[in-house]
Order: C-alpha cells, then structure tokens, then sequence
C-alpha cells in the first residue's frame, strides 16, 4: 500500500475545521443553554436539533478503519512496517 | 677506586626492582591520546600513549579487555588505570593497562550543560514556544530505530488505545556516526510528510548511546518543526536537551505513546456521555411545557361557562338542600306546638263539658245560644247533653241585671 506525501496533505486539509474538542465545547454549550428554564420550546428544539448535528459530525470525524504502521521511505512513500 | 661491573641482566632487573616498588607506579592513572593500536591475534593490545610532549608504549594483556568497554581507535582521548613496568629484555618501561576508559565522559557532561545553558539562553525552552500536543490525532509520526524495543512498544500502545490511529515510523539511526543528522532528517521528513503530532525518541542507554538528543542540531530540528514533537528518550531519569526544546517530555517511549494516542473508547463514552445530556436537556423541557400546560390548561377549565354552571346548580342544590332541612325543623316545632295546643283544647272541649253534666243551648237551627236575652218566652230550644238532645219551650224569662 502505497500513497503519495501530497495526497495525505490535501487530505489533512479537507478534514480540518472544527475539530472534535471544539464540537464537544459547542455542544456542551447548547446543552447549558437547554437547561436555562427561560428558553422557549421551539428555541429547544433548535438547541436540541443543532445539538444531535454537532454529534453526529463528531462520530463522522472518527474514521474507523484500522490501520497498520507505515514506514516513511526515502522518496517520500510508504509502506507497511513489519 | 676500583668499581664494581654489573652486567646488562643485574641492572635491567635492578631497575625493574626499583620500579615495583615504587607506590605510585604500581598504580597509576594516565591520560593521554592513542595511537600505534594494534590488536595482536593473541588477544593483546599494543599502543603508544602520548601528548603534545611525550610518548609512552602501552599494552593491555587479553587477560584484561574486561577493563576495556569500547573498541580501541587511533586518535582516541583516553584514561588507563594501570602500572608502570620495566620489559627487562629490551631495557624499556612501557604501561601495563588494566582498565581504559575514554577521557571525555566528564567532558560530555560539561558540553551537555553549556549547550543547555545555550539554548536556555537563546529562549528555545521558553514555554510560550510549547506548541499544544493535539488531542485527537489522526496520524502519529515516529522518529525512532525501526530495531529495539520503542518502536515496538509505541505500536502496542498506539493499537492498544486506539487501532484508527495511523502511525507512520522514520526509521532513524539514533546512536553512533551520523545519527544526529538521521533524526533531523527525520523530523522534517515527517513534518513534510504532515503528522498530527510526533514522537522522537529512543530506549535506554549509556550517555554515549544517547547522545545524539543532545546535538544541537537535532535540538533545533525539533524547535523548528511546526508539527508538535514529544520527546521520549531513554528511561524516566535520563534527560537530553531534546527532552527541554520538545513540546513535551515523555519519560519513555511508551509513555510517549500513552500522551500522542487518546483514548477510543474514552471518546466513545464522552460522545455517549453528551448524547444523553443533549436528551435529557430537551427531555427536561419538554415536560417543563407539558405541565405549564396542564396547570394552564386547569386555570381555564375553571373558568369555563360550564364550571361555572356546574359551580351555580351546586350552589342551587346546596341551597335546596338547606331550605328543606329548614322546611322541615319549621314542620317539626309547629308539630309540637299543634300538640300542646290540643291538649289545651281538649281541656276546654264542649263535649268535655257535656260529659260532666252541662248542655249545649242552641236554636232550634243550631244557632248557639249563650245569653238569656236571645230568648223569649214561647220560643223553641234545644239543649244537647252527651247522651241525647231535649228539645224545651221556654216558659219566662229571667234577665238578671247587671250591677
């Protein structure tokens, strides 16, 4: 398995914005905003709404597929380390 | 005065007497460069030991290499313990070495110190340049030896808490000739490559075997890298100039591993854990609305026209209810009283009367007569006694006067 250094850059590059711990710190706002008495059933629903958004854009960013430990080659490559 | 003649062999041996009595020579402490090494087939070393000024030949016996840890080179700075002996054959001395070590390890430590102190100065372990170790990583970089131990235990650990982790190693040469500038390689091999965070480090070792995390130039390499770089050099007490410049020390490589992979199943529970709270906060208002509008809800059905209808004919029916109980107490009392009253009556009952023996005057139309003067004479009566009525003609009439 082989992959090119630029490839793995623009990848990195698509997949920045916002990171998990950020989507933890918003979401544990909108949950706080959610248990002030003063918000109106519809605002909660938005809260809830956006809430359930940021979650799932959290389980997306978790790509689950198990990887093997690659060695850098001197031209930049890759392959499997044994 | 005639002398005594000795011959070559008495005073060579006279000498070498002298010599191996002597405290000092017998062990002694020589510092000097090396040169002329040669390793004998019989296991021993020959060598010249010398400075700017002098020269001393050496030999270290096959009996002895235990005192020698290294392989000995021309040109090598070095410290023999030993003794100073006389080689009675040829009439020279020459240095018997028992233990060689190289002279420079207390000179690593002052290098060690000033390159620190250097760097120190130069603001490169100024925590402001600390660059924030990311939590959730997708790719580690490893600079380490692809033999030994710290790669293998960073890829346990990494697997262990989290197999979607991609670690990707630079095989690097990390101790002897060269390794310095393998590891700055490496670095910036990785950093072009684009890793989240990385690991530079190696297992344990002597100060020699680590001291490739002590050049300056792999110090600098890890200050110029903009990816974040733990170090994990050696064993918890060892520490290297790369431990200061890095962006955070680990003690040992598995203990890098342990700080650059997080936990999976941590952030499971934590997204898991934010699911149910996002749930309960709606859960939660959900039923602060829900009995708002019960207890609303229950204000207006009080309201309506027909609770308040429903609120008048109970109050019509109450009021029935009381007027009837009054109705009633009023028809009890006149009960009573009507009682007592005809016993009163009957006390005064006509037919009573007649019973004792008096009569009822009447007309002969049953008129009642109650006074004399209703009759004349000739008229006709009737008076009725309780057995029986006799009809009489008055004869006279007797008015008696009033006083």
């Amino acid at each position: 398995m082989e992959e090119k250094a630029e490839d793995r850059v623009e990848e990195m590059k698509g997949a920045e914005s916002p990171g998990l711990e950020e989507l933890f710190l918003e979401i544990e706002d909108i949950i706080t905003k959610m248990e002030d008495r003063e918000v109106s059933l519809e605002q909660s629903f938005l809260l809830y709404e956006a809430g359930m958004k940021k979650l799932k854009q959290c389980n997306e960013k978790i790509d689950y597929v198990e990887k093997k430990m690659l060695a850098l080659n001197s031209d930049g490559t890759t392959s499997e380390f044994e | 005065m005639k002398r005594s003649t000795y011959s070559v062999t008495q005073v060579n041996g006279y000498i070498k007497n002298m010599f191996a009595q002597d405290f000092m020579l017998k062990n002694i402490c020589v510092k000097g460069e090396i040169s002329n090494c040669k390793y004998h087939s019989s296991g021993h070393i020959y060598f010249t030991l010398k400075d700017e000024k002098a020269a001393i030949s050496g030999v270290m016996f096959a009996g002895n290499r235990s005192g020698l840890k290294f392989h000995l080179q021309e040109g090598d700075m070095v410290v023999i313990t030993g003794s100073v002996e006389v080689y009675e054959r040829d009439g020279r001395y020459q240095l018997y070495a028992r233990e060689i070590t190289k002279d420079g390890a207390g000179d690593l430590f002052l290098r060690f110190e000033a390159l620190k102190q250097e760097l120190l100065e130069m603001g490169m372990f100024a925590p402001e340049y600390k660059k924030p170790i990311p939590r959730y990583i997708k790719t580690l970089g490893v600079v380490t030896a692809e033999t030994g131990a710290a790669v293998q235990d960073i890829r346990n650990i990494s697997n262990r808490r989290n197999p979607y982790v991609q670690v990707i190693l630079y095989p690097a040469q990390v101790q002897g000739q060269g390794a310095a500038q393998s590891i700055v390689k490496g670095i910036q091999a990785l950093e072009h490559y684009g890793v989240d965070v990385m690991i530079v480090g190696r297992g344990g070792g002597s100060i020699e075997d680590l001291w490739a995390f002590n050049e300056e130039i792999v110090a600098r390499a890890i200050f110029d890298c903009t990816v974040p770089v733990i170090s994990a050099v050696g064993h918890e007490t060892d520490f290297t100039i790369a431990d200061f410049v890095a962006d955070l020390r680990a003690p040992t490589p598995s203990a890098g591993a342990e700080l650059a992979v997080y936990d999976i199943f941590e952030l499971q529970n934590r997204i898991g854990g934010l699911w149910q709270e996002l749930h309960h906060a709606m859960e939660n208002q959900w039923n602060l609305c829900v009995s708002h509008y019960q207890s609303l809800l229950g204000k207006l059905q009080q309201k309506s026209p027909l609770a308040q209808l429903n609120g008048k004919k109970q109050y019509a029916l109450n009021l029935e209810e009381r007027l009837g109980q009054r109705m009633e107490g009023r028809i009890a009392d006149s009960k009573y009283q009507l009682g007592l009253l005809a016993g009163r009556l009957e006390g005064l009952s006509p037919a009573k009367k007649l019973n004792q023996g008096l009569a009822f005057v009447s007309d002969t139309e049953n008129k009642r007569i109650s006074k004399a003067s209703q009759i004349r004479p000739g008229d006709m009566f009737c008076l009725r006694f309780a057995d029986g009525t006799v009809r009489a003609k008055a004869e006279d009439v007797l008015i008696t006067e009033k006083e």
